[in-house]
């Protein structure tokens, strides 16, 4: 119970943290890495299917109201829910967490953001916006996924 | 396995769910049923967000300082070198002005005695205390100096020219220990010396050769004239007397003068090198003298 409230607030803390201050930072590219989606992919990591994809539903619905969005309700809810099934069934398949595991659930979800939003009709997701964009999200999102997983992993315990 | 059939009935019931929840709300567009869901999370995190961005905006402007860096630096760089630039420029045109005022001065001062001047600026000063007090002047022998002209400026008397080589001349100032100069009361017309103490020594000795005339402080010197007007030129003012000293029974008086031109902060001199003209004097001679018959003619 301790550990569901303290991954909240974390979740909570990240998000604010998100667009708050991670996006407002002038990196390079104009864009910044996806707490949120990262941690997902911990939490379902950590947690097993059923845990992820509801974790990942919550957590992208909140993100989804939280301002500033101007996307359809849901959507993040779910890109998120299927990250957070997908991380918690490789978990299951392999038997235990690791980075590198990690790392590639992060991928998915983050090429699955531009999947949706174009099966929704998305017009602002071109091509060639997603071309440019998409690898650096890789990057970003890569480079923050240690860090958020070890120290997810320490606030929820590892549970095989 | 249950817990797997599990895992996949709540993805495939969420999954549900948000297509209906996207369905409602892109369907609803601005007037969507799940306004007020947006409403009140808007509310909550925009009043965290806003807080937090209270916190954060020195972050943020620090983050950018920090990828402005190298643009900065090199513009810092440039500026800095345009800062000594222009620095130099005034510093430059400051002692340009200042040297344009003693010139004038100088011009002024050569004006009124009809002095013929060439201008030239101190380049190098002897400073050995106590002994030879001389500078280095710009202006040389291309410049139609010689040997023994006067050296003056706008305040009055500086010395005499002592070395001339092509570019440069030496100039031995009046206050050097080895410099004797001619010198007149300017009201009494009484003629006097004066000598140098050398460097560092503010005042210059004054002897009145006629230990009877009268001599009070405050009395003004002026150049007296040399031979063919070198190395002194006649008239130039050369000091003040500040203080007389008491030396009954000696043949001349004694004095101590300050000298007009501030030797210290020496910079723009003009050496004559043409005096004033003198009006054509013809020879005045008493008459012929009555013609006398020689002894020889007599005895012729």
């Amino acid at each position: 119970m301790a550990r569901g409230i303290s991954t909240g607030l974390l979740v909570l803390v990240s998000l604010v943290v998100q667009v708050s201050v991670l996006n407002r930072l002038p990196l390079p590219g104009g864009i910044a890495a996806d707490l949120l989606l990262v941690e997902v992919v911990a939490i379902g990591l950590c947690r097993g299917a059923f845990t992820g994809t509801v974790s990942g539903f919550v957590i992208g619905l909140v993100s989804d109201a939280a301002p500033p969005a101007d996307h359809p309700l849901g959507y993040y809810a779910l890109v998120f829910c299927v990250t957070g099934f997908l991380a918690g069934r490789s978990l299951e398949r392999s038997g235990e967490t690791s980075v590198a595991l990690a790392m590639f659930c992060v991928a998915v979800g983050t090429m699955l953001f531009p999947i949706v939003g174009l099966m929704l009709g998305d017009e602002r997701i071109a091509w060639g916006l997603v071309g440019r964009m998409l690898p650096l999200a890789l990057l970003y999102n890569l480079l923050v996924c240690p860090l958020l997983v070890w120290l997810l992993g320490r606030v929820l315990g590892r549970r095989p | 396995m249950r817990d797997t059939r599990r895992s996949r009935v709540a993805l495939g019931v969420l999954l549900g769910f948000s297509l209906l929840l996207l369905t409602v709300d892109h369907r609803g567009g601005p007037d969507s049923p799940l306004g007020p869901v947006r409403a009140a999370a808007a509310s909550f995190f925009g009043s965290m967000e806003y807080a937090v961005a209270a916190v954060v905006a020195p972050v943020g402007a620090a983050v950018d300082v920090a990828r402005e860096a190298p643009v900065a630096k090199r513009r810092i760089r440039d500026l800095e070198e345009e800062n000594v630039a222009l620095r130099r420029m005034l510093a430059a045109n400051r002692q340009a002005l200042v040297r344009y005022g003693s010139m004038e001065k100088l011009l002024r001062t050569a004006a009124l005695g009809e002095y013929k001047i060439v201008p030239g600026q101190v380049i190098a000063r002897r400073g050995q205390p106590g002994f030879e007090d001389t500078v280095e002047i710009d202006a040389g022998a291309r410049d139609g100096i010689k040997r023994d002209m006067t050296v003056m400026n706008g305040d009055g008397l500086v010395g005499r020219v002592v070395r001339v080589s092509p570019a440069t001349s030496t100039v031995v100032l009046i206050t050097d220990p080895g410099s004797a100069a001619g010198v007149r009361l300017e009201t009494s017309r009484e003629i006097g010396v004066v000598h140098g103490l050398g460097k560092g020594r503010a005042v210059m000795r004054f002897q009145l050769l006629d230990s009877n005339a009268h001599l009070a402080p405050g009395t003004r010197i002026v150049s007296f004239g040399s031979e063919s007007n070198r190395p002194y030129v006649p008239g130039l003012p050369v000091g003040v007397i500040e203080r007389v000293e008491q030396t009954p029974g000696e043949l001349t008086r004694t004095a101590y003068a300050r000298p007009y031109v501030r030797f210290s902060s020496i910079d723009v001199v003009g050496v004559v090198v043409q005096a004033p003209p003198r009006e054509a004097r013809t020879a005045v001679s008493p008459g012929r003298p009555p013609v006398r018959p020689t002894a020889e003619q007599r005895g012729r």
